[in-house]
């Protein structure tokens, strides 16, 4: 009897034992449910992310509101399943994953209690969101030359301003008058270079000015001038100190009203340029303005200039332009140099931060940040990251399945396609050189991509005018595998043939290109040259916008441009450089190039173009551009934004161009141009007359056999007087571009177009992943440049840089050495006339322009229809399990 | 004296010393299986710890440091005097190794393997809806499947193997 209780006593034990085994395995297992189920997550969201987050499109190319993945392991009994929903109006994707270990595989009945649930929400950005957006951590330079006449910005509204790296400032500075020794510039919008505005600005690298050089002793002259200035800056001259900023100051704005003051602001400055008497009354009041000025130290001290290097984080700082010492700093005999400010000075052979780097003094940054009511709308360190990832062959895949479905998908030489050589891109030259101009250079196709009529695939126009399905628009992708072309044709804007103003509002444009894509603007709403009298107005090329002066255009498209390369911009008239051309330009002789048609003179191109219009404003309208932040070609600079291919700017007042220019004009065989005589230009007129050793006159950089290949007589390059006479422009520089630089002001002219972008700037990392038929995205197919800057060793000039070259007389007499011009032709003209530079001559490369797109870069916000333009990153919420 | 002395028949005996040795089997098999019962319970918070622990690692660990897809990382832990699992040894491995979970498993040691399945091993093994549009990154393989499985073997007088799974997503 004992025995039989004894033997069911340890079978009930047993048995819960066994009990509790089983109940620890459901334990481990339901764990190990939980943990499949969850993960499931990635599957949908790496499936997202490779669509950049954008929805599914559906079979009427709108965006699906649902779909899903499925998936199993026999082995281990297990199914999964993960439901996506889409809130188009939210932009928030909710996800739903559930799954269990299943008792009937066919019937999917799952074994109770072994089901789970979890719910996760994933919230995406918009590219619509930013208006500036730098997710490299390479410093965003914000600069402007001192040749602009408005100031560089970056006016945001209500967008935000997020850049991982840091924000450097340097605002170059043409004052009306340059200050006094050690005198202050004092109060003038002219001192605002740069306004930075918006709601959220993060910098998460922090702000500060970039330094100025000191570099050398100060002229003499400039001591004379400025009486104290050398024993000012004497005790730091010798360590090499730095001033702290370039001279004009960087304004910071928030939102509300900030807004209305920064674009107040903004149109003050560029109406004041070099406008003694401004502000006029009823202008802004420069006391409000001058809060928001960005400190040039973020400390405080008894004596200047003050010193990094001694500084102390007190909470002080030094924001009032009225205090900050500038002067013009003369570094040169010909009074070379710049106006600087020199309040803080940093050296730079010490570690010392700079004066004006927020990081290095937090609570002076944080004080004038409170003053300048910009807590809770400027950021540095504490700036949450925003996780972006690196835009990959797997998402243009994606872009280009959506393209084949509801956009276009442009092969790479589509017709109809022209040729142009892309002398602008040093590769190229260095290809052409490296194969001593014996094969064929190797130009690109440009496929011409017409926005009108029924480009894109399952397009119903009337589905944008449908209110229903507003939410639900798919953005339309062009999708180019080569360099594409796409042209305003009509003067009103993109797209005429789709004239209603609600389907133009909705319509989203994607330009997907694995290369260069180029915008041609129009000019058919401003197209008469500019001349004597109205030379000041620089002619409005427009790009997605109206370019009529009336209004009554089209609404401009909401266009989207992502490429791994900067986009170029072209004039209506720009001509490509076809290869037969090229082929009879530029010539390779002893394994370098050289130019017979130089891009300066080439008539055939700028004849009706450049040498017509000179300088014009481009105007691009409701524009999103990503783009590589990696790329140090593209963005670095906030003024950087686009490549002006083609005959855009101005000379500059670069001191090498003077000789640089009259070797590119003289040529053996030119014709006999008159000379521009009786100038009172201090330039030309002091050339001398010269001839080489080998009696050639004029010197000639390349023995042509009489071939003639300036521009000719009949060109609008020269200068032409009402009493019919020719002159050769001021400097051999276009006239046109002379003339409008002496009309924009009575000093200090501007010589750059300018580009007004109106848009959404959004420069991301590029992935390098690739296959063996893919680009490297992540890298510039182009070496861009405005210079041709292949081997050009003979191309170079010397001058002697304690005797500016231009006010002396040749030296030695009668040697070509002397000349600048003259040396270098020699050297090449013979390659056995080796030369050594004397130790008073400065080498300077000086190598040939190939394009001539130095512009000002203004960047605005766009108006409020720039929204939901397609999705660009998520950003994952909490997640919820639910049990069953 | 013996049983027919206490007045016992022979068959009753026969019966008695049957019934005796029943209850003494049924005794000792009720033990045994008690006792495996007991150790499969201890083995499996054991082999249960390591493998949530293995879980956890796979779930944080820096994508870069995880097995490339095609190959499996194995892990030995013995067991110490307290029967606490120590990690012994790790190794990587193919897939299809035999040392991959494919070798018979070892009395006091835990086996753990992580076999790494590639993007476009998982782009076939799930389906998606739209099936056009939505796809896996096999470009970056930027996506993988991770089987995590741990097993070991009771000791006891009747050792057994036991065995927990899963797999695990990650990017």
């Amino acid at each position: 009897m004992v025995d039989a209780v004894v033997l069911v006593a340890l079978w009930f034990f047993t048995h819960y034992t066994e009990q509790q085994a089983n109940a620890r395995v459901s334990f481990v297992k339901r764990f190990l449910l939980e943990e499949t189920v969850s993960s499931s997550f990635e599957v949908m969201e790496a499936a997202l992310r490779r669509r950049l987050w954008e929805a599914p499109p559906d079979s009427n190319c709108l965006r699906s509101t649902n779909f899903r993945v499925d998936g199993s392991r026999s082995d281990l009994k297990l199914q999964w399943s993960v439901v996506a929903n889409y809130n188009a109006s939210t932009h928030v994707y909710d996800l739903t994953a559930s799954g269990g270990y299943y008792s009937d595989p066919i019937l999917k009945t799952f074994i109770p209690g072994m089901k789970v649930n979890f719910h996760k929400q994933v919230k995406v950005l918009d590219s619509s969101d930013f208006l500036m957006l730098n997710a490299g951590t390479q410093p965003v330079n914000v600069m402007r030359t001192y040749e602009s006449s408005g100031p560089a910005g970056l006016v945001a509204g209500a967008k935000r301003i997020y850049l991982k790296g840091s924000m450097a400032l340097f605002s170059l500075l043409y004052p009306n008058a340059y200050p006094g020794n050690w005198v202050p510039v004092g109060s003038n919008f002219n001192y605002y270079g740069i306004i930075v505005q918006g709601e959220r600005i993060q910098v998460a690298g922090g702000i500060r000015y970039i330094p100025s050089y000191l570099v050398n002793t100060p002229d003499p002259a400039s001591c004379t001038t400025y009486p104290g200035l050398c024993s000012t800056l004497a005790p730091w001259e010798g360590t090499r100190f730095q001033g702290q900023a370039a001279n004009g100051a960087g304004v910071f704005f928030g939102g509300g009203t900030d807004y209305n003051t920064a674009v107040a602001l903004n149109l003050d400055i560029k109406n004041c340029h070099n406008d003694p008497n401004c502000p006029y009354p009823g202008d802004l009041d420069m006391a409000e303005i001058k809060k928001h000025v960005y400190p040039v130290a973020l400390f405080g001290g008894s004596s200047r200039p003050l010193l990094s290097s001694s500084a102390n984080d007190t909470g002080a700082y030094v924001n009032d332009q009225d205090t900050w010492n500038d002067f013009l700093y003369s570094y040169s005999g010909n009074h070379w140099g710049m106006l600087a400010d020199f309040t803080c000075l940093l050296d730079h052979n010490e570690a010392s931060p700079e004066c004006s780097f927020s990081e290095a003094y937090p609570k002076g940054f944080s004080r004038w940040r409170t003053n300048a009511g910009l807590d809770g709308v400027l950021f540095t360190h504490e700036t949450a990251d925003i996780s972006s990832s690196p835009i990959d062959w797997d998402n243009y895949q994606a872009l280009q399945e959506d393209a084949v479905a509801c956009g276009k998908v442009v092969n790479a030489g589509d017709a109809p396609a022209y040729e142009d050589c892309p002398i602008w891109d040093t590769n190229f030259l260095k290809s052409f050189v490296a194969a001593n101009g014996a094969s064929a250079p190797k130009c690109q196709s440009v496929t011409k991509v017409s926005l009108d009529g029924s480009i894109f695939s399952n397009f119903n126009e009337a589905t944008y005018k449908d209110d229903s399905v507003q939410d639900r628009l798919l953005r339309r992708i062009i999708y180019a595998k080569g360099p594409i072309e796409i042209a305003q044709t009509n003067v009103q804007g993109l797209r005429p043939g789709m004239p209603d103003p609600t389907e133009r509002s909705r319509l989203t444009i994607w330009v997907v290109s694995e290369d260069v894509v180029n915008l041609r603007g129009n000019q058919a709403g401003d197209p008469t040259p500019p001349g004597p009298g109205d030379y000041s107005r620089f002619r409005r090329v427009v790009y997605n916008s109206d370019g009529t002066v009336a209004s009554g255009g089209f609404p401009s498209m909401r266009m989207v441009i992502m490429s791994p390369e900067l986009v170029h911009l072209i004039s209506p008239g720009y001509l490509p450089m076809t290869s037969a051309h090229f082929l009879a330009s530029y010539g390779v002789k002893g394994g370098y190039l050289y130019p017979k048609i130089p891009t300066l003179l080439d008539d055939s191109r700028w004849n009706a173009d450049g040498y017509v219009y000179g300088m014009r404003s481009f105007q691009i309208n409701n524009m999103v551009t990503i783009s590589n932040a990696s790329e140090p070609a593209v963005l670095l600079s906030a003024a950087d934004g686009f490549f002006l291919k083609g005959m855009w700017s101005g000379w500059d007042s670069g001191e090498q161009q003077f000789v640089h220019n009259q070797c590119l004009f003289n040529r053996d065989g030119q014709p006999a141009v008159n000379p521009y005589s009786g100038a009172t230009h201090e330039v030309y007129p002091s050339f001398p007359t010269l001839s080489d050793e080998l009696g050639n006159y004029p010197v000639s950089m390349m023995p042509t056999g009489g071939t003639t290949y300036n521009p000719p007589l009949t060109s609008n390059y020269y200068q032409k007087d009402p009493d019919g006479s020719l002159w050769v422009p001021y400097l051999y520089y276009p006239y046109v571009y002379t003339g409008q630089m002496y009309a924009t002001t009575t000093s200090m002219g501007t010589r750059e177009s300018n580009v007004q972008y109106t848009g959404l700037r959004l420069q991301v990392n590029f992935d390098s992943t690739h296959g063996a038929s893919q680009r490297d995205l992540s890298s510039s197919l182009y070496a861009t440049s405005e210079l041709a800057s292949t081997n050009l060793a003979d191309k170079r000039y010397f001058y002697r840089s304690n005797k500016p070259y231009y006010w002396t007389p040749v030296e030695p007499p009668g040697s070509p050495t002397g000349n600048p011009c003259a040396r270098q032709t020699f050297y090449f003209l013979d390659g056995t006339l080796a030369y050594t530079p004397a130790s008073d001559y400065d080498e300077v490369d000086n190598y040939y322009h190939v394009n001539f797109g130095k512009h000002v870069f203004q960047h605005t916000a766009p108006d409020g229809n720039l929204t939901d333009l397609g999705a660009l990153f998520g950003v994952d919420l909490p997640m919820v399990e639910t049990r069953e | 004296m013996n049983m027919r002395e206490k007045g016992f028949s022979l068959i009753e005996a026969m019966v008695a010393v049957g019934s005796l040795a029943l209850v003494a089997y049924s005794f000792m098999t009720v033990l045994d299986l008690r006792s495996n019962s007991l150790l499969k319970v201890h083995f499996s918070y054991i082999l249960s710890d390591v493998v949530v622990s293995n879980i956890n690692e796979v779930k944080s660990k820096n994508f870069s440091l995880l097995p490339t897809p095609g190959n499996c990382l194995v892990r030995h832990y013995n067991l110490d005097a307290a029967e606490n699992a120590v990690f012994a040894s790790e190794t990587i491995v193919a897939s299809d190794a035999t040392a991959c979970g494919k070798d018979p498993a070892t009395q006091k040691v835990i086996d753990i393997f992580w076999k790494t399945r590639s993007t476009a091993d998982v782009q076939a093994s799930v389906a998606f809806a739209p099936s056009e549009f939505l796809k896996l990154p096999t470009v970056r393989n930027s996506i993988v499947e991770i089987e995590v499985r741990g097993r070991m073997l009771s000791t006891g007088p009747s050792p057994s193997e036991q065995t927990f799974g899963t797999i695990i997503y990650r990017k």
